[in-house]
């Protein structure tokens, strides 16, 4: 299983559980989530390649006491859409998660679009911001479930080449200088905070 | 409807505020003014909300809220003090009002739309109202925003356009299609209207697009009721009087 598979399990499972999860997604993923576009069509949505729009939405769920999870590639993410999490989210102390895949490394061959070397670095100036880096299939259920537990806004960054099975000892933390970035830092897997 | 009485006096009011803060965007405000306040009194139920994304005619709103007795008048005098409520662009205080933060343009269109989704989703169908500038319908976010409510057929969704046409790209039929063009094109229910007539604002903001969000094109005179701030916009458009300006310039108020 990979981290992505168990982030689909476990939100599948939550968005029969509870009834203030609003599941969004910038059009990867979805195939994955089929059951759910089935069971609940009007929490549901493949929102498309419009980023900084589909933030600014999920705001106005966050403002309606809606709990919205926003999934998407982290570069679109976090560079693209960056002032509509610092102004939907921060400024206004809403609760959301923002789940990305692809971390620094995961697409590193399809060019620096694909990388997202400073996400973490970014997230972390958003006020309230929580992020978690999960690494194990476990733990993908534990962050995303004590996040939305505490309604916490959260930033949840699932990087394959991290990925380790569960109960196995996590890699050294690792310098991301060899991506490109101008200053790239460490990283510590499976750290929150 | 409002009286030409009650407008001068919040039109007067915004301008005292601004002087008193030395701070603000009066032809803005008074660009906006009239749609704000028909919103507010006429057209918007209590369940209603509305989104000011073009959050630099904030003074329109605040005045506005003081006259229904949602925020107190003190509290104007505290304008863009950083220890009080009520700064030079909206800040988030749903108990004033104050439904959203904004001052980025771009974005309360966004949220108003997420805002209208989560009244789809709990079955109320409640309307949600957002203002939005012509000069902040250069945002590409706005179009992305356009094109999401239309997809999810957000007919509850209601945005006014305050084409003021004084941005430098000329988007409301300079340059490219109107406003209205665009926004057609985008799926959506289009009315254009006078933005300084209450009732056509009224009648316009109560008709019904079926499956489609709704827009209103409000034409509109940026610094409207003050002849100086007509005819010298630019001049105007970040800065407050000074104490020797302001006399003359509350006597011209209309």
């Amino acid at each position: 299983m990979t981290l992505r598979s168990a982030f689909v399990k476990t939100v599948t499972d939550l968005m029969d559980e509870r009834a203030d999860v609003v599941l969004c997604m910038g059009d990867i993923s979805c195939f994955a989530f089929t059951p759910v576009f089935k069971r609940h069509p009007t929490r549901c949505y493949n929102l498309g390649i419009c980023e900084g729009a589909s933030v600014d939405l999920c705001a106005g769920l966050a403002m309606s006491g809606l709990y919205p999870i926003y999934h998407t590639i982290d570069s679109f993410m976090v560079y693209r859409a960056f002032e509509s999490v610092l102004i939907g989210f921060g400024y206004q102390k809403l609760p959301g998660m923002f789940v990305g895949v692809g971390g620094s490394s995961d697409y590193a061959k399809l060019g620096p679009t694909h990388r997202c070397e400073h996400g973490t670095t970014l997230m972390a100036q958003i006020p309230g911001m929580h992020i978690r880096m999960p690494i194990t299939e476990a733990t993908v259920d534990l962050a995303i479930r004590s996040a939305i537990d505490k309604r916490q806004l959260s930033y949840i960054r699932l990087e394959e080449s991290l990925a380790v099975a569960d109960g196995d000892q996590p890699p050294r933390p690792r310098l991301h200088l060899k991506l490109g970035a101008s200053n790239g830092h460490a990283i510590d897997p499976g750290a929150q905070r | 409807m409002g009286s030409s009485t009650d407008l001068r006096a919040l039109r007067q009011q915004i301008i005292r505020v601004a002087t008193n803060a030395g701070e603000g965007h009066i032809p803005s405000a008074l660009s906006i003014l009239d749609m704000v306040y028909v919103l507010h009194n006429s057209v918007m139920t209590d369940r209603c909300r509305m989104i000011l994304s073009k959050g630099h005619g904030c003074l329109a709103l605040y005045v506005v809220l003081a006259q229904r007795g949602l925020i107190p008048q003190s509290m104007l005098d505290g304008f863009c003090d950083e220890r009080e409520s009520l700064l030079g662009h909206p800040e988030r205080a749903v108990h004033l009002g104050i439904e959203a933060t904004t001052g980025s343009l771009g974005h309360g269109i966004g949220m108003a739309c997420g805002m209208a989704l989560a009244r789809k989703i709990d079955g109320s169908g409640d309307r949600i109202f957002c203002v939005i500038g012509d000069g902040e319908a250069e945002e590409g976010s706005v179009w992305e925003s356009a094109l999401l409510a239309s997809r999810l057929e957000l007919s509850n969704l209601t945005v006014l356009v305050d084409s003021n046409k004084s941005s430098p790209n000329m988007i409301d039929g300079g340059l490219c299609q109107t406003l209205c063009d665009k926004f057609r094109a985008f799926g959506w229910f289009v009315s254009r209207t006078n933005g300084h007539s209450h009732e056509s604002i009224d009648i316009a903001c109560k008709a019904q697009g079926g499956k489609k969000p709704f827009v209103v094109v409000c034409d509109t005179v940026k610094g409207n009721g003050v002849q100086d701030m007509i005819y010298r916009p630019g001049y105007w458009h970040h800065r407050s009087p000074t104490a020797q300006e302001l006399p003359s310039l509350l006597e011209s108020v209309q």
